[in-house]
């Protein structure tokens, strides 16, 4: 009798879970150039083109195995002399006495190929076209808006530049003669009328001082923030000098014999040297004030390159450049995290009793941000902070002219 | 917008210890559920869909963000952060192996362990390097998927209309099956087959357990060899299961390997 199934004008084929072909009918071995019988217990995989074998993997498998089914699925098999055939699947997975057999009937469609790939290159290009024209229109609208943004931005700069300039002088200047003439007379005062004064007078006397004196540093401390951005010509910064001119900045300043920290050789950075030298004193010698009484202070250093996005103010804008990602921890006294974002702020201090000016975060801040990279700090009271640093390896002021970085 | 929402974010599981589970391409969350019973009693489980697969929020979908693996690294960052996750042990299916790779280079300090199923950290072959294919191939690849979705509706058709088999997954769980919308699949299988992560792999330092299957087209036995000789601190298993999808074709088996590990390490 007539096997019809197998002279079906259809390809049959039954496969288990683990891809093992258990049946195929003698139209598809036909089809596929084999013996009968040769193909049994070989994998499924093994009919198909590599990119069919991708999909079968990726969304046909899936499919069958989820939902015991999967219908009007283009694939396209590959017969033992290499040739391609397109065909469409419908396939069903079902489980008999325990055991699960995925059942599949094969269409060829060379003729219908042929016009869905038509089909297929005619829609592409028309949604290309709208694709394009929608772009250029959003990006019409974007280039308006933001042109005039920037205009806005641009006045305003230029008033604030000149209140910089003036605020500059103020510090630097004008402030500077009365701190010192306060100073002076106070001096005088001490000096010559010391035996004159009681000492209520005296004790009085010592608070102008002592009050003209953190005038001084505070104005100084201002000075040296204002003064970061002064260096805005990028070179290509070796890392390993800037750590090492910090440390010896750190020792010579704070009279150390020494500075336990522990770090692998950096890569080389483009960005602003002068920038970079006062982000790594500030960050060193921000560890070694805050230390804990009751053990050295210790610095680890460790860096990885990752992509990263390059813009981290735009928040629908994407580009993934490679940044260098340094995390700076100690074992100092540590803060509560909850003042995370204030110890960054411009002469913000946890302690009215430490000596500093609260000043070094805010430098850090200002340089990460003027290399258009992003600070995060995480810290444990009593356990010590963690800074950690994200600094794109290259300046980017414009995209290049093929529109990528 | 809310993380919880966009990623389609599910926890189950009675244990403390967060397990993430990140499906891999071609499919959503639903692909775990053979195997996550198994991690029921003593984990913390966290599933989720990349934003434009199953029921995550399609219009949270970013052309640039999502064009390189980095982006989809930033969406388990950003589940992590806003669960409070830290020593998570990372399950990753194919490309999600990558995706969790790159996020421990970033974060080493949220991950205690990363589950790598099918990884490979390169498809396409270059010089001494054999990934398994050629550039023509994920070409055809991408040519595949647009006639299977040129009758995207029939494709999913069988999906929607009904699942006699399972009736106990409702309505909602069959329309979510791999409903990718076909811009965002196919923008996904060029970040995917297009990566090369290779150069990456010294950067690891989370232990990695690196579970290849047989026969696996995908990520054929030497692109594990590689993967093991090049990531620090991994472990390489061997499985009896064939195909790309062991936790589908063969849960019992993963499970099992997966749980062998979490234990030997944690002896």
């Amino acid at each position: 009798m007539t096997n019809w199934l197998d002279v079906a004008p259809c390809g049959y084929l039954s496969f288990k879970d683990d891809g093992s072909i258990v049946f195929l009918n003698k139209t598809l071995s036909g089809w596929l150039g084999v013996t009968d019988g040769e193909l049994i217990g070989a994998k499924v995989e093994q009919i198909f083109t590599v990119a069919t074998r991708i999909f079968y993997n990726t969304h046909f498998f899936p499919l069958l195995k989820l939902h015991g089914r999967a219908e009007e699925i283009f694939l396209t098999l590959r017969t033992k002399e290499k040739g391609d055939i397109p065909v469409m699947a419908n396939s069903e997975r079902r489980v008999e006495d325990g055991v699960a057999l995925s059942h599949c009937v094969f269409m060829a469609i060379f003729q219908r190929q042929k016009f869905e790939e038509e089909l297929l290159s005619a829609r592409q290009e028309a949604e290309t076209a709208l694709k394009e024209n929608k772009y250029l229109e959003e990006l019409r609208a974007t280039l308006e808006t933001r042109t005039l943004a920037l205009e806005r931005q641009f006045q305003k700069q230029v008033v604030q530049h000149w209140n910089l300039t003036q605020f500059n002088k103020i510090v630097s200047h004008d402030l500077q003669e009365p701190i010192r003439k306060t100073l002076l007379f106070a001096d005088i005062l001490t000096r010559d009328l010391a035996d004159s004064l009681t000492e209520k007078a005296m004790k009085s006397i010592d608070k102008i001082k002592k009050s003209s004196l953190r005038l001084k540093s505070l104005t100084s401390g201002l000075q040296q923030y204002l003064m970061v951005d002064s260096d805005n010509s990028h070179t290509d910064v070796d890392l390993n000098d800037v750590m090492e001119a910090a440390i010896r900045k750190v020792i010579n300043g704070r009279g150390l014999k020494t500075l336990n920290l522990s770090y692998k050789p950096m890569p080389a950075l483009r960005g602003y040297r002068a920038q970079l030298d006062l982000l790594f004193y500030h960050l060193f010698d921000n560890a070694v004030q805050f230390a804990h009484p009751d053990r050295p202070i210790f610095i680890d250093i460790k860096w990885v390159v990752s992509d990263e996005n390059l813009y981290k103010m735009e928040k629908e804008k994407y580009v993934f450049v490679e940044h260098l990602r340094i995390r700076v921890s100690d074992n100092g006294i540590g803060f509560e995290n909850d003042y995370k974002e204030y110890v960054t702020g411009l002469l913000n201090k946890l302690s009215p009793s430490t000596e500093g000016l609260g000043i070094g975060l805010s430098i850090i801040t200002k340089v990460i941000h003027n290399h258009s990279g992003t600070l995060s700090i995480e810290s444990k009271k009593d356990e010590g902070s963690t800074f950690t640093i994200l600094l794109p390896t290259k300046i980017y002021d414009a995209p290049t002219p093929a529109g990528g970085f | 917008m809310d993380i919880i929402k966009r990623n389609n974010v599910k926890i189950s599981g009675k244990g403390t210890i967060p397990m993430l589970f990140a499906h891999g391409f071609g499919c959503d969350q639903n692909m775990w559920r053979y195997i996550t019973p198994a991690f029921e009693a003593s984990y913390k489980l966290v599933l989720f869909d990349y934003v434009g697969a199953g029921n995550s929020a399609v219009s949270a979908y970013n052309e640039e963000r999502y064009a390189n693996l980095n982006g989809y690294a930033q969406d388990v960052l950003e589940i992590c952060h806003e669960l409070r996750l830290s020593n998570v042990i990372f399950v990753g299916h194919s490309v999600s192996s990558m995706i969790g790779l790159l996020a421990s280079i970033k974060e080493p300090a949220l991950f205690d362990k990363l589950i790598m199923i099918g990884p490979s950290p390169c498809y396409i072959n270059e010089s001494e390097y054999n990934g398994g294919f050629e550039k023509k191939d994920i070409e055809e690849l991408l040519a595949t998927m647009d006639k299977n979705y040129i009758g995207w509706a029939n494709f999913l058709a069988p999906a929607i209309m009904k699942n006699p088999e399972r009736p106990d997954l409702g309505q909602e769980l069959t329309e979510s099956f791999c409903s990718t919308d076909p811009k965002i699949a196919r923008q996904f299988a060029k970040a995917t087959f297009f990566s090369d992560n290779r150069d990456d792999l010294a950067k690891v330092t989370v232990p990695s357990l690196i579970m290849q299957c047989s026969d696996d087209i995908i990520a054929p036995y030497e692109v594990g060899d590689y993967l093991h000789a090049n990531l620090q601190n991994s472990t390489l298993k061997v499985l009896k299961a064939t195909g790309h999808c062991p936790h589908m074709s063969e849960p019992e088996e993963t499970a099992n390997a997966m749980r062998e590990y979490l234990r030997r390490q944690s002896a």
